[in-house]
């Protein structure tokens, strides 16, 4: 009677599993630019293509041109009312300089658009400045919701590309985030670990 | 003592599938300031799921648009179907994330003695008030009011939340001093019954009356998945489209709020039995503990959102 009572249990705990799964409302796919610029790690390019419903509701309220670009004004409203408010969700990405977290995100050249007449696009700059030095240096990166209200496509190889790098050797790769988890088992999304030194 | 440890376990692993409610990150204004980097409360198992389950989401919710898209320019059954399939389709996986529905309509079910069929009505009643309720948000914001869109859609989110969640509070604070006060429903009793559930006296479980009473608050926020989907085909201006996918939704919805309700009246009645053996006496008080546990966790719930809408 107590197996019975104990396999009821694990079943629940199975199903309250399932039910702490994803609940996304909102479907990104994220493109990255890892710029290097006069012997420094600039910083990163985020490009964010949103799926076409989010695409529809922000949109309604915020209209392109109909060249789907977006005037400077227009930019200025949707950044106000569609993008300032990540900052209280650390703009989704949590970035590791060595073993340090990078407390306070700055965002640059916000830029919203329209492609393939529906698909709204947000890209941004994050600056690092980070001097490459003889020394491997080395930058994570998570791209990720933990309210699960975003969900990120998974991180590929050809997610990202490097810009700038002559005289730079870099290493790129993606592997388990280096977070400490809180308990056994607990999910990590993965990262973007960028090694970075002058060439030889 | 193995057996009170079994009970916490019970009500450890109920509270995880109670979810909360978040806003909107983008259009939400100052809303929930961060201190940590990862606060992510998911297991192992679930890291594979989400692996899984993610892309099986969004592949949903881009076929959906893309189907909706398509019908404008031709309208065919065929292509109404498989809208109607893809929406309910959306909706059992919509409501497998955590949610507030689930919370109200499982702590419910573990404060009261109902039926697994009964599960299935407030399960579909739920949902159907969810989806009603994003489709009328909708309809009035799009039509009526016109301002921007998806502050209108927080604003109304915050009104409707701040009543729901009182309503709740008080349920559940009702419940709870009547469990704690009054005597359990008997196991032995529960049997007696054989006729239709409306027609039960008050002491025999679950009235048509009650499922309704908690289903309506549990529901009347708007599902913000069916407001998507909703203001995607009325901005191609397809009314009836929208309304079409906002049902099948909510079918879809429902049986996933029914499924968990039914699971969670099966776990409370096995756990009990595998408890409490054949003690009568035992039962009572196990039961009791439960129903008080459910009470609580319902009160609770519904207090810190309430002060989290303030």
């Amino acid at each position: 009677v107590r197996a019975r009572g104990a396999a009821l249990v694990v079943v629940f705990g199975t199903v309250a599993v399932v039910a702490a799964l994803a609940h996304p409302h909102v479907f990104i796919n994220n493109k990255m630019t890892v710029l290097f610029d006069g012997g420094k790690l600039k910083g990163m390019t985020f490009r964010w293509a949103f799926d076409d419903m989010f695409s529809e509701m922000i949109l309604t309220d915020f209209k392109p041109n109909v060249d789907g670009n977006f005037s400077a004004k227009q930019i200025a409203t949707i950044k106000g009312g569609a993008f300032d408010n990540l900052e209280n969700y650390h703009y989704f990405l949590a970035f590791f300089i060595g073993k340090k977290p990078l407390r306070k995100i700055r965002i640059e050249q916000f830029t919203p658009s329209v492609v393939e007449g529906s698909k709204l696009i947000y890209s941004f700059f994050v600056p690092l400045d980070l001097p490459v030095t003889a020394d491997e240096q080395t930058v994570r990166v998570t791209v990720y919701d933990d309210t699960y209200f975003v969900a990120f496509d998974l991180m590929h190889a050809d997610d990202v590309v490097v810009k700038g790098d002559e005289g730079v050797s870099v290493g790129l790769s993606i592997e388990k985030t280096k977070v400490k988890p809180l308990w056994p088992g607990q999910y990590m999304p993965d990262n973007l670990v960028i090694r970075f030194k002058e060439s030889s | 003592m193995k057996r009170p440890a079994l009970v916490l376990a019970l009500v450890l692993a109920s509270s995880l599938c109670f979810g909360q409610e978040v806003p909107n990150p983008f259009t939400a204004q100052n809303t929930r300031p961060r201190t940590g980097v990862f606060t992510t409360i998911t297991s192992g198992a679930a890291a594979f799921l989400f692996s899984l389950m993610a892309p099986v989401q969004k592949m949903l919710n881009e076929s959906l648009a893309s189907m909706t898209r398509a019908l404008k320019g031709s309208r065919s059954l065929g292509g109404l179907l498989l809208v109607a399939a893809l929406a309910l389709a959306y909706g059992i996986f919509h409501a497998a994330g955590p949610g507030h529905g689930k919370t109200i309509v499982s702590s419910f079910l573990l404060a009261n003695e109902g039926k697994i069929r009964q599960s299935f009505i407030i399960g579909y009643l739920v949902a159907a008030v969810h989806a009603l309720s994003a489709l009328t948000v909708v309809l009035v914001l799009y039509y009526l009011i016109r301002g921007i869109f998806a502050t209108g859609v927080e604003q109304a989110n915050h009104y409707i939340q701040l009543v729901t969640f009182a309503v709740i509070t008080l349920i559940g604070a009702v419940m709870l001093v009547r469990r704690s006060m009054g005597k359990a429903h008997s196991h032995a009793h529960h049997h007696e019954h054989a006729g239709p559930d409306d027609a039960q006296g008050p002491e025999a479980g679950l009235t048509m009356k009650s499922l309704l009473g908690i289903a309506l608050p549990a529901g009347v926020i708007p599902c913000p998945g069916a407001v998507a989907v909703v203001l995607f085909a009325l901005s191609l201006h397809m009314l009836a489209v929208s309304i079409l996918a906002v049902s099948s939704i909510s079918l879809g919805m429902g049986t996933t709020i029914s499924a968990t309700g039914a699971v969670v009246i099966l776990v409370k009645r096995g756990a009990i039995r595998a408890v409490a053996g054949a003690h009568e006496e035992r039962d009572m008080k196990i039961r009791r503990v439960v129903e008080i546990a459910g009470a609580a966790i319902l009160f609770l719930f519904g207090l810190v959102f309430f002060l989290a809408q303030l």
